[in-house]
């Protein structure tokens, strides 16, 4: 990220003139000011001076070392730059979003500055927009796809179809082309049945029999090639679109958390199913059909400018006219297709939002208002559809009546020919077939924008998946991960899920391996977070963390996750049969070995009870499992995984005492010789742990054991003698 | 024991007890009860629906001190100074006309004009970037997270409409 932004020469002057021997070090806009947008604001840091330049005539500057702190503070739509001093705080700006990373940028290294630390103000974070064009692009790369080498996008179309596709392909292009030219004779045929056979008084029926037997084989023929045209391509274009829905799947599956959880489920299963169709159904029946038809266009064009120029000239006087027409269409129906796509995205994503939420919706006993919110969406959708359904009714035929006029031409001209005795019938049904050969192609370019419009949106969609990056790079020599002893170390690290919001603010811990660490503090401090950075669904924005004394980057990411296992609040338990779920980390499980692990997760017993045992189904449709049972499947799948490092997010909340126990021994077998890291509401369950770490606001408050923290009366202590006031009214 | 009715329990504060000045860095210093604080910042509780209701008044540490039920219950001094304030934190102009409206490799870039001046956006594609307060009045959040409001969309001219209509 460029801290150094442009500045004006009038306010270099300002600089040079009013702070001499200072040199400019950042230079961020301010562009917002008295509640209006400027292109004037400028905040410029020199050595000794953070500098607000309002305008060529006003400025106010601030010395640096006589301020405390610098803020860079997120309103709501505008950011704000705070300054901190004895006297009471300052605001220097306001700014808009677009340069929020910026000034949080700048404050953090003045902060470091004035701290005596070292700053850098080289940030190497990435830009957000491309510097040549302005455009965004598109997160975790840097090049913009505008800027780009245009045939390296159209490389990367091509190389989503597999090689092996390549000889079907081939051959139904061949087979097209074949008809094309097959077809081509047919017209001819019949020119010669009108003038030569269909003629009163004269009777050869041998040749009469001949040419009607002729236009039956080659009609066969004809049929017969679209019907095998037909299975290659079906097959085709089954394996293509099989290939795209596995690959955008795959895509999701491995992209960070940060992209995915900003996009709807919905929406992310509308790209994956509809969109893929939408490229299969043009690869199948639109594309080939488009060279098809555009084979045959040209052959048959020179073929009429061979017979008759003038008469060829005819044919083509309307083609300007509906050009002119499919331009003027071209863009209104871009619009409006992707309004369909937006409106029918958002019924569905309502819809998945009720269903989802039926229980709740159910015990509220507001079924109906929910009913009424889908239908609305539903309506608008069917609405947009009637809508863009009657304009295509109307443009279709008007478009058809154009075209359509070149035929008129032909009779008038070819009808005077015929009268005046310069040509025959004959040749002017094969002339008029030929013209309808030209035609269909263009009725059929007629709906072509329809087609791109909805497959290139589509196509769109899917790209904006496959292009996305994952933020992780696997390391190039990644180390492996098959024997860590789980030694962790937490080295100062910060992480904001927004570059300028700091969710963790340099945590350092150090855990040894089979340590168990209790993670607490109030909900929002940063102990699920601290948790997503272990696993590395993110990366720390900056400290490091090791493992065994290696970067958690060099592992082999893979590995890595299958020496960590989780036990999570929200147990999700995959269709299936328990004995799946139990195997899901270790599918070559033998029998014996879930049992084994379902006895140390006292999961055993009432697995037994089930009338199916093992063999119960769960997940949708499957057998209810209350809380506590479904918790402990959890903890037997991550018995049977044998990680070295686990997680235990709230494994305990919301169950009865009883319940509470048996998860309680089982999660106890679990952590014995593994580090772990248990974060609990309830604080009693964390008194197992060998030490407390209290998170307070993304900071670390303490950090020691359960009686340690109890002697300090610090935060900890509060947290304890909150919830005992709190078990004390309960009781 | 007494029926407690728990809804309406909320203890407004009596604008009378209040005083406010504004200090020299541009904020609000505040005194209630004899209490003074340096430094205080105001939220909306509704700032989408009641922008000049439920006003909570809260320390430098985001403690509520407490919670001013109109702004107009204030003297018009005041009530200056908590506008102002509170336009320190939200900022949604208001668009007035859409310009040009450019659909790009998955962003949306879009020219319009606002009561705060003209002002370029960009929204990704595909995702619904404006939030439906009702039928007619829109929320846009851009990219990088600025606001802007339009209270009634069918009351702009044609061509925003026509544009609008493509993005919501």
């Amino acid at each position: 990220m460029n801290l150094k932004c442009e500045i004006k020469s009038e306010y270099s002057d300002i600089i040079f003139k009013n702070f001499p021997g200072e040199t400019v070090i950042t230079a961020v806009p301010a562009d917002i000011s008295d509640g209006r947008y400027t292109d004037k604001g400028m905040v410029v840091t020199t050595e000794k001076h953070l500098i607000y330049i309002k305008d060529e005539e006003n400025f106010t500057a601030y010395s640096i070392s006589e301020c405390k702190e610098f803020k860079s503070e997120v309103m709501v739509g505008q950011g704000s730059l705070e300054i901190i001093k004895d006297g009471g705080d300052i605001e220097v700006c306001r700014f808009s979003m677009d340069y929020m990373a910026k000034h949080s940028a700048v404050c953090k290294e003045l902060n470091k500055a004035i701290k005596g630390e070292s700053a850098d103000f080289s940030n190497s974070d990435p830009e957000r927009r491309c510097e040549k064009c302005g455009r965004i692009l598109p997160e975790g790369t840097r090049v913009c796809i505008k800027c780009i080498n245009k045939r390296d996008i159209f490389k990367k179309l091509v190389k989503l179809v597999d090689r092996k596709y390549v000889p079907s392909i081939a051959l139904c292009l061949f087979i097209m082309i074949l008809t094309s030219v097959l077809s081509l004779i047919s017209p001819y045929l019949y020119r010669i049945l009108v003038n030569n056979i269909f003629i009163p008084g004269t009777a050869d029926y041998g040749l009469f029999a001949g040419l009607i037997a002729g236009m039956v084989a080659l009609q066969v023929v004809i049929v017969g090639l679209g019907i095998l045209r037909g299975i290659v391509m079906t097959k085709v274009s089954n394996g293509i679109s099989h290939d795209l829905r596995t690959l955008v799947f795959n895509k999701i599956e491995s992209l960070p958390m940060a992209f995915v959880s900003t996009k709807k489920t919905g929406d992310l299963m509308h790209r994956v199913t509809s969109d893929t169709d939408r490229i299969r159904q043009f690869v199948q029946n639109d594309l080939l059909n488009l060279i098809s038809q555009i084979i045959t266009m040209i052959s048959v064009l020179i073929l009429l400018f061979v017979m008759d120029y003038k008469m060829a000239l005819y044919i083509l006087l309307p083609v300007p006219a509906m050009m002119c027409a499919l331009w003027f269409f071209r863009k209104k129906i871009r619009g409006i297709y992707r309004i369909q796509w937006r409106l029918s995205a958002k019924a569905d994503s309502i819809l998945q939002d009720i269903i989802s939420g039926i229980r709740i919706v159910k015990a509220f006993g507001k079924e109906k208002n929910e009913i009424v919110r889908y239908k609305k969406a539903s309506r608008d959708f069917a609405e947009r559809n009637i809508y863009n359904e009657k304009l295509w009714a109307l443009i279709t035929p008007i478009l058809h009546f154009i075209l359509s006029f070149g035929t008129y031409l032909i009779y008038l001209s070819g009808g005077q020919h015929i009268i005046s005795g310069r040509s025959n019938i004959g040749e002017l049904i094969q002339f008029t077939s030929y013209a309808n050969n030209i035609y269909s192609p263009l009725g059929f370019m007629i709906h072509l924008p329809k087609l791109i419009a909805n497959t290139a949106a589509a196509a769109g969609r899917v790209f904006e998946i496959l292009d996305e990056e994952s933020t992780f790079k696997e390391a190039e020599d990644p180390q492996s991960a098959e024997n860590i002893k789980g030694e962790i170390i937490i080295d100062n690290v910060s992480f904001g899920y927004k570059s300028y919001l700091d969710v963790l603010k340099n945590i350092s811990l150090h855990v040894k391996p089979g340590e168990m660490i209790g993670l607490c503090g109030h909900s929002g401090s940063g102990k699920s977070t601290l948790i997503n950075l272990i696993l590395h669904f993110y990366e720390p924005e900056s400290g490091e963390i090791y493992i065994d004394g290696v970067n958690i980057k060099d592992f082999d990411q893979d590995q890595l996750r299958s020496r960590i296992g989780v036990v999570l609040q929200e147990t999700y338990l995959f269709t299936g049969s328990i004995r799946d779920n139990i195997a899901f980390s270790k599918p070559d499980a033998t029998d014996e070995e879930v049992i084994a692990a379902a006895k140390i997760a006292n999961a055993h017993d009432f697995i037994i009870n089930f009338p199916d045992g093992y063999n119960t189904r769960v997940g949708e449709r499957g057998q209810n499992l209350s809380g506590g049972e479904k918790q402990r499947i959890a903890i037997a799948r991550a018995i049977i995984h044998d990680p070295k490092i686990l997680i235990l997010d709230e494994a305990t909340s919301s169950l009865d005492t009883d319940t509470e126990f048996l998860i309680q021994e089982a999660l106890a077998r679990l952590v014995k010789g593994r580090t772990t890291f248990a974060i609990a509401h309830r604080l009693s369950t964390l008194k197992n742990a060998d030490r407390l770490l209290v998170l307070d606001h993304g900071k670390m408050a303490e950090l020691g054991t359960h009686e340690e923290l109890l002697s300090k009366k610090g935060v900890y202590y509060n947290l304890v003698m909150a919830q005992k006031k709190m078990t004390r009214l309960s009781e | 024991m007494s029926e407690i009715n728990i809804l309406g329990k909320i203890d407004f504060v009596d604008c009378r007890d209040l005083t406010m000045r504004k200090t020299e860095g541009g904020f609000i210093s505040l005194t209630i009860n004899e209490k003074e604080y340096e430094r205080v910042n105001f939220y909306r509780a509704f700032p989408l629906s009641k922008p000049d209701e439920y006003i909570s008044v809260r320390d430098n540490d985001k403690n509520e001190i407490c919670l001013i039920r109109n702004i107009n219950e204030l003297s018009q001094e005041y009530a200056q100074l908590v506008k102002m304030d509170l336009d320190r934190r939200y900022f949604t102009p208001e668009i007035i006309k859409i310009n040009t409206v450019k659909d790009e490799y998955g962003y949306v870039y879009m020219n319009m004009l606002t009561d705060s001046g003209e002002r370029s956006v960009t929204i990704p594609n595909g995702s619904s970037n404006f939030i439906r307060l009702s039928d007619v009045r829109l929320i846009l959040i851009d990219i990088d997270g600025n606001r802007f409001g339009i209270e009634d969309y069918l009351k702009l001219d044609e061509k925003s409409v026509r544009l609008l209509e493509t993005l919501i």
